[in-house]
């Protein structure tokens, strides 16, 4: 019963922070449109490569724009803070130190989750093409940061167990059959979502479109879980390096709470991003007036091609070049 | 009304025009380095490149551990196999992160030579040079992960000329030298 009405609270209060979030929905929807339309603006870093272009007239080749640099810098600052924090707790295992510790680590979560990565395209991709609610957003960046963090702190302690120590070559390797196995992942859920659209325009008829409420129609297909485990089974190289660097200084578990609150950050920001993309999308879906069903069962087949598209991005690489 | 409606409506599918249009960008900094470089010039060359890299602390002791806390010392290269990767590139792979432009064409850089590497301060130290043997008037160099694994910061303290001169600056958000012989 007292576990029933907490968690009713804590829904409650989520509920109506975001009733107050729609106030500031434009405000929102800015922020998404700066940090998608960042890699607009930034070439692929692969051609940053010489071999690429040491053949000819070289153009200096651009890999990052304001943003990204800032971020970079930021993040350079927060590195070093952490090893000194990490370091201070060591030398002084006092709360307050370590609570210190702890909110470095959640604001580097934070803004590490904010550069390019970390799954912002497949849940952004998810969340437009998808009709989902409020918890189910919440659930997916949540559960997506922490199997992205975890997955890391699982494969360290494994090779500490294995081989007594941390082996980056060896898991390396390992990091690189996973990024291959999301990929797939993602490609079978695009699969998934147009399958069901192909399913839904069979079961429709010109009836049925009419009647049938515009709620039981809309696309729903994939469960959030495999949305969060395909961004998330691919490990975190840097919640790797804060666990390590905690092990090497005898810290287990303060390091595995450190990875946690990291993965909470990390958690926060996708889950922000996903959330203006949700509030947005809710007030485009408010803003037709016509065609409403039409435009979603779009977007539905759309989101289908995109998660078909980005798994074949990651995967053919690995088909041609091998692992 | 229906204008706010419309504006809504029309921004909405200007953010998943512009989500379609973007292009995938894979990595962000784990590693970051502090770079340093002494740049060589003789009777109008750039005869060679020495780079001098500092790698972060978080790295260093994810790398080499306990190793990392006892103290400065020279650290072999066999000690680091395993390790290389990422993080941390092999000796034949530096030369990949190390551009140098002159006159809108980019010199090819050779293997490096006399690779040393020493822990201090807790922070591993990458040493090698490249000679390059090249006629240059004026050049631009920088160092950049195409991954972006790494990320290099160039530490002016640490960034000298001999026969030459030089200035650092930032070109399209890369910390870059500027060398002129």
């Amino acid at each position: 019963m007292g576990r029933n009405n907490i968690s009713k609270k804590f829904f409650s209060t989520v509920k109506s922070c975001s009733i107050h979030i729609r106030k500031y929905s434009l405000l929102l929807c800015l922020a998404i449109l700066i940090v998608l339309a960042i890699p607009l603006f930034s070439d692929s870093y692969v051609e940053a490569s010489p071999a690429a272009v040491q053949t000819g007239k070289a153009q200096t080749p651009q890999t990052q724009n304001w943003f990204l640099y800032k971020i970079t810098e930021a993040q350079k600052k927060l590195n070093k803070e952490i090893t000194n924090n990490i370091r201070a707790v060591k030398k002084e295992p006092k709360p307050a130190v370590f609570f210190g510790l702890l909110g470095i680590a959640f604001v580097y979560g934070a803004l590490h989750a904010v550069g390019p990565g970390h799954g912002k395209m497949v849940i952004t991709g998810w969340v437009i093409s998808q009709s989902r609610k409020f918890r189910e957003i919440m659930m997916v960046s949540v559960l997506a940061s922490f199997f992205h963090a975890f997955s890391s702190v699982t494969i360290v302690l494994a090779t500490y167990h294995i081989m007594g120590k941390f082996v980056p070559g060896a898991t390396e390797k390992l990091n690189q059959w996973l990024q291959l196995a999301a990929g797939i992942m993602l490609a079978v859920i695009g699969i998934h979502i147009l399958w069901d659209f192909i399913r839904r325009r069979k079961n429709t008829n010109a009836e049925t479109a009419v009647t049938l409420a515009a709620e039981a129609q809309r696309p729903k297909s994939t469960h959030p879980f495999w949305i969060a485990f395909s961004i998330g089974i691919v490990p975190c190289p840097l919640a790797a390096v804060i666990l390590v660097f905690c092990l090497a200084n005898k810290m287990l578990w303060q390091g595995i709470v450190i990875v946690s609150v990291f993965a909470a950050g990390m958690g926060a920001s996708i889950f922000g991003i996903a959330l203006s993309v949700w509030l947005l999308k809710s007030k485009a879906e408010f803003a037709l007036i016509q065609g409403k069903n039409r435009v979603l069962e779009g977007l539905s087949l759309l989101g289908g091609l995109f998660f078909i598209a980005l798994g074949l991005l990651i995967v053919l690489p690995y088909l041609s070049g091998g692992l | 009304m229906l204008l706010k409606r419309n504006f809504f409506g029309s921004l909405f599918f200007l953010l998943v025009l512009i989500g379609g249009l973007s292009k995938p960008v894979f990595a962000h900094p784990h590693t970051f380095v502090d770079a340093g470089a002494q740049f060589v010039f003789s009777d109008g060359m750039l005869s060679e490149v020495r780079i001098d890299w500092v790698f972060d602390e978080m790295t260093t002791g994810a790398l080499l551990g306990l190793a990392a806390m006892e103290g400065d010392r020279s650290v072999d290269v066999a000690e680091l196999n395993g390790m290389w990767g990422q993080a941390l590139p092999a000796p034949d792979q530096l030369k990949d992160f190390v551009y140098i432009e002159t006159s809108g064409n980019f010199i090819g850089i050779p293997a490096p030579s006399n690779v040393r590497l020493y822990l201090q301060n807790g922070q591993l130290r990458y040493m090698a040079s490249f000679y390059v043997g090249q006629p240059v008037n004026a050049a631009k160099i920088w160092f950049l992960d195409a991954s972006n694994y790494i990320a290099f910061t160039l530490n002016g303290n640490n960034i000298s000329c001999l026969g030459g001169g030089f200035t650092i600056g930032t070109e399209q958000y890369i910390e870059k030298v500027f060398l002129n012989s």
